[in-house]
């Protein structure tokens, strides 16, 4: 006869006792089957390292990766990403505390175009991220001779993002509410942490990326292969235009004595080719920084245009379609409408003056339908003008109504 | 057992087929999810096959490295926890349900001392016999048993009594 204690017991068994069971996937099986394999191959194959300098692997490590594949041992331990995991965790680990974080590198874009803007037609521009992390963290990303974006904090001049255009434009700029800026790739260019971190996840749900890892003695290499985010259905107009709208080779090297990520290095996909868009040059951590060492730039020698100014609800480019706000603003353009430019001009501020110097007096020939493209928020419409000098020009609008009264403002393409 | 003959790749895919449902389930009631449980089952019968050194016990030998390996798994997520963010989106229908098991199972366990819940674990979820437990912890059974009765004793006390 069961006692009570032995109810009692089963009872307390029963509430350990898992109510939902958990099968491994069903390919479990091959990949361990297949990983052991490929264990059993390279172990094979393996050759004695190769001796070489420190800085001599970090110099050539990344820009000779046909040679490094061809010495490497590769680590097929375990499944690639999950071997990818491991390195972007460790990394992670090993710069999580940083306190600065000062990023030299080289982009291919123009200087004065937006910072997130990449372009693998355009040669290589020099870049400088400096980073203080905190709460607010504070940063600065400067394009050599070009687009500087700058957050030094709230101060008596409010507490705003600050970004200007060098070269040939002069002191231009604008300001803006650092409330939801920092997102996208801009986050992940001021913090490597938050791309390792996507990677690390990315790795730990496989989904759409490859990965390939190399061991070359000192670094180790991950080779991750992702494919473009966003729509293209209506058009690919924005491939290749930023990290996310791109199929991407992303090329990482760990230290294998520290983890730490020591250089990162993105290609662009374009017709098979790997094109090199970003090289980090050199990655320092927690180097003397303090917010004057930001920027040396004189703030008060720039014109400021404030970004977020609320549009109304009652301008001719609140609640149409873009087809509609187009030609309105086309039409603007031709006799120079300075109410309905100023509002749909918002963006370029002090530029408008350059821009009536070349667009006023256009006439239109066509315009085409809109269309949206990868990641970007709005739409775009093609459309082909006249210049008042007779020159004939094809423009892509962008043109965006994200904001509270849904008013279309331009965006670019002109 | 050194993967370099066909012999050995069947002997691996057995030891596969025996026992990778029962390491796995014991994984994910100590990680809390697919992902990581899977890395680590991956990982052990990885280790089993590389080993240049007979194994006597392999299923023995197969539960030490999951559990060592469980344990790193929750070291290194609890290291990393400011910056790592969960994933919400389960492959599998019950995944969310057996995540819910799982942290309902760890208010309980977490009652108890690790050699206590270790013990429970092995027996309840991964259903090892007690002289199975007490060979792959390379303890007596009689400690074993009396380390899960004592668990036992101490939730009773606490959720009966």
């Amino acid at each position: 006869m069961k006692t009570q204690e032995y109810h009692n017991n089963e009872q307390i068994i029963d509430m350990l006792t898992p109510k939902v069971e958990v099968k491994p996937s069903a390919d479990l099986r091959e990949r361990i089957l297949q990983a052991a394999a490929q264990q059993s191959e390279s172990n094979t194959q393996a050759q004695p390292k190769r001796s070489r300098s420190r800085m001599s692997y970090w110099l050539g490590a990344i820009g000779s990766a046909a040679a490094v594949v061809a010495i490497a041992i590769t680590l097929t331990f375990n499944t690639p990403a999950y071997a990818a995991r491991k390195y972007f965790s460790n990394a992670l680990i090993a710069v999580q505390d940083a306190k600065t974080m000062v990023m030299k590198l080289k982009v291919r874009t123009e200087p004065d175009e937006p910072i997130d803007y990449i372009n693998p037609s355009l040669g290589f521009t020099p870049a400088t991220v400096k980073v203080i992390y905190g709460e607010p963290m504070l940063w600065c990303i400067e394009k050599q001779n070009g687009r500087t974006l700058l957050y030094k904090g709230a101060n008596d001049a409010g507490d705003y993002v600050y970004q200007w255009i060098g070269g040939k434009d002069g002191n231009m700029g604008w300001k803006q509410n650092p409330e939801g800026y920092v997102n996208g790739d801009l986050a992940i260019m001021l913090d490597p942490r938050l791309l390792l971190n996507a990677e690390s996840r990315l790795a730990e749900n496989r989904k759409g990326t490859k990965y390939e890892i190399l061991d070359n003695g000192e670094l180790v290499i991950v080779r991750a292969t992702t494919t473009a985010q966003g729509n293209y259905s209506q058009s690919d107009y924005m491939i290749n235009t930023s990290l996310a709208e791109a199929n991407t080779i992303r090329v990482y090297s760990f230290a294998k004595t520290t983890g730490e990520l020591v250089q990162m290095r993105i290609d662009f996909v374009v017709d098979d080719k790997p094109i090199t868009v970003i090289e980090t040059q050199s990655i320092a951590y927690d180097e003397p920084l303090t917010p004057n060492d930001l920027s040396n730039k004189d703030l008060s020698t720039i014109s400021f245009q404030q970004l977020d100014i609320a549009k109304s609800a009652s301008s001719p480019l609140a609640g149409i379609t873009a087809d509609e706000a187009a030609k309105i603003i086309l039409q603007a353009m031709k006799s120079w409408d300075k109410e309905i430019l100023g509002t749909a001009m918002a963006y370029y501020g002090d530029y408008i003056p350059k821009l009536e110097s070349i667009y006023k007096g256009l006439e239109v020939k066509s315009i085409g339908k809109s269309f949206s493209s990868g990641l970007y928020p709005g739409k775009f419409v093609k459309c082909k003008v006249v210049l008042a000098d007779g020159r004939k020009e094809t423009l892509v609008l962008a043109l965006r109504n994200d904001n509270k009264n849904k008013v279309w403002l331009l965006d670019g393409g002109i | 057992m050194k993967l370099n003959s066909n012999n050995n790749i069947e002997q691996l895919a057995e030891w596969i087929d025996k026992w990778q449902e029962q390491l796995f389930r014991y994984a994910f009631y100590r990680v809390g999810n697919r992902s990581d449980a899977e890395d680590v089952v991956q990982d052990a019968f990885l280790k089993i096959a590389s080993t240049t050194t007979p194994i006597s016990n392999p299923k023995a030998y197969l539960f030490r490295i999951v559990s060592n390996g469980c344990v790193d798994m929750i070291r290194r997520k609890s290291t990393l926890a400011p910056l790592e963010e969960k994933m919400t989106s389960p492959a599998y229908s019950n995944e969310m349900e057996a995540e819910e098991e799982f942290r309902r199972i760890e208010r309980l366990l977490s009652l108890l001392p690790e050699s206590q819940t270790e013990v429970i674990r092995l027996h309840i979820h991964a259903g090892l016999k007690f002289t199975e437990i007490a060979e792959m912890l390379e303890e007596p059974a009689t400690t074993i048993k009396s380390r899960f009765a004592s668990g036992i004793e101490k939730l009773k006390q606490r959720f009966i009594n």
